[in-house]
């Protein structure tokens, strides 16, 4: 994840332990990652009214815990934890609000088409409700994966889980996307 | 459909300058530091302790309360056992059960009276 990053992280880590300048560092922060951020939360909820809500909890969670970040870990990786975490959090609080596993097929699909910020066709519709239709972490582990190419170490200091586990989530998950779409066509 | 025809596109928009106006939008949603600071003092210090004295005081006043009913039960009890046998009442039985002391031997010992 550093390769991407344009910010340096040493000089950034040393800003947010100077008060008079953290909120000025936090700023630069907020710049270089609510783009990456966005899009992986939105991969995940799908609506864009969640994903901001999201965000925005995302960097107030990491701006009142900002005395805690030492810099032991990445600001990136620190930042996605906080991420998946509300993710995790919002998606199993809205098991039976929002789409589900258990929605008929099709349903997550005609949804996103009529939403106002989806400009894909029936193809990119259905191809998003198979990702929907993962469990939360598969459905985490493909996003990260398949759409951020981000690597499976970093994945793996970010969920906290072995790269092998990892790896199997993933081809599973291709599986389970690959038989949903055949079964469209 | 095959999986990696999917890649490179996107699908899903943002409203207009989205990005660009999310930083400020985001630094304005910030607490102050100092106002965050006055909230940990206040969560941190009080709550802790105030919840173990309501523990206690909530364990006292239960002792309390149940000492004093079961104190009042005891009372009420030895005090209808009292109206009960006293009295009049252990007078007309004495009076209308003529028991001798023979009787009464045979009563406590369980030998039949003859």
């Amino acid at each position: 994840m550093s390769d991407n990053s344009s910010i340096n992280e040493q000089e950034i880590t040393a800003l947010l332990a100077d008060k008079n300048r953290r909120e000025a560092a936090f700023s630069a922060i907020i710049k270089q990652y609510s783009e990456p951020l966005y899009w992986h939360i939105r991969r995940m909820v799908l609506s864009h009214d969640d994903a901001n809500d999201l965000l925005q909890n995302t960097f107030l969670k990491a701006w009142s815990n900002i005395d805690k970040f030492r810099g032991e870990s990445q600001i990136s990786t620190w930042l996605y934890r906080i991420a998946v975490n509300e993710t995790l959090t919002f998606l199993g609080k809205n098991k039976g609000e929002t789409v589900s596993i258990d929605s008929p097929e099709g349903e997550i699909a005609n949804r996103l088409e009529s939403d106002t910020y989806f400009c894909g066709d029936t193809a990119d519709a259905l191809f998003n409700e198979a990702i929907s239709r993962l469990p939360h972490k598969q459905r985490l582990v493909f996003t990260m994966k398949y759409f951020q190419e981000m690597k499976y170490e970093d994945m793996s200091q970010i969920l906290d889980t072995s790269v092998g586990a990892l790896k199997a989530s993933y081809h599973l998950a291709v599986k389970k996307i690959e038989n949903f779409l055949e079964e469209q066509d | 459909m095959k999986i990696e025809d999917f890649k490179n596109r996107q699908p899903f928009t943002v409203p207009e300058n989205y990005f660009e106006q999310f930083t400020g939008n985001m630094m304005n949603m910030l607490p102050k530091e100092g106002v965050k600071e006055q909230k940990k003092h206040r969560t941190i210090a009080l709550p802790r302790i105030a919840r173990y004295i309501s523990y206690a005081a909530i364990f006292i006043m239960v002792f309390a309360i149940g000492h004093t009913l079961y104190t009042l039960n005891e009372k009420a009890n030895h005090a209808t056992a009292e109206e009960h046998y006293e009295g009049e009442y252990i007078d007309e039985m004495l009076n209308n059960y003529p028991i001798d002391d023979y009787t009464f031997y045979c009563y406590l010992t369980g030998n039949e009276i003859n």
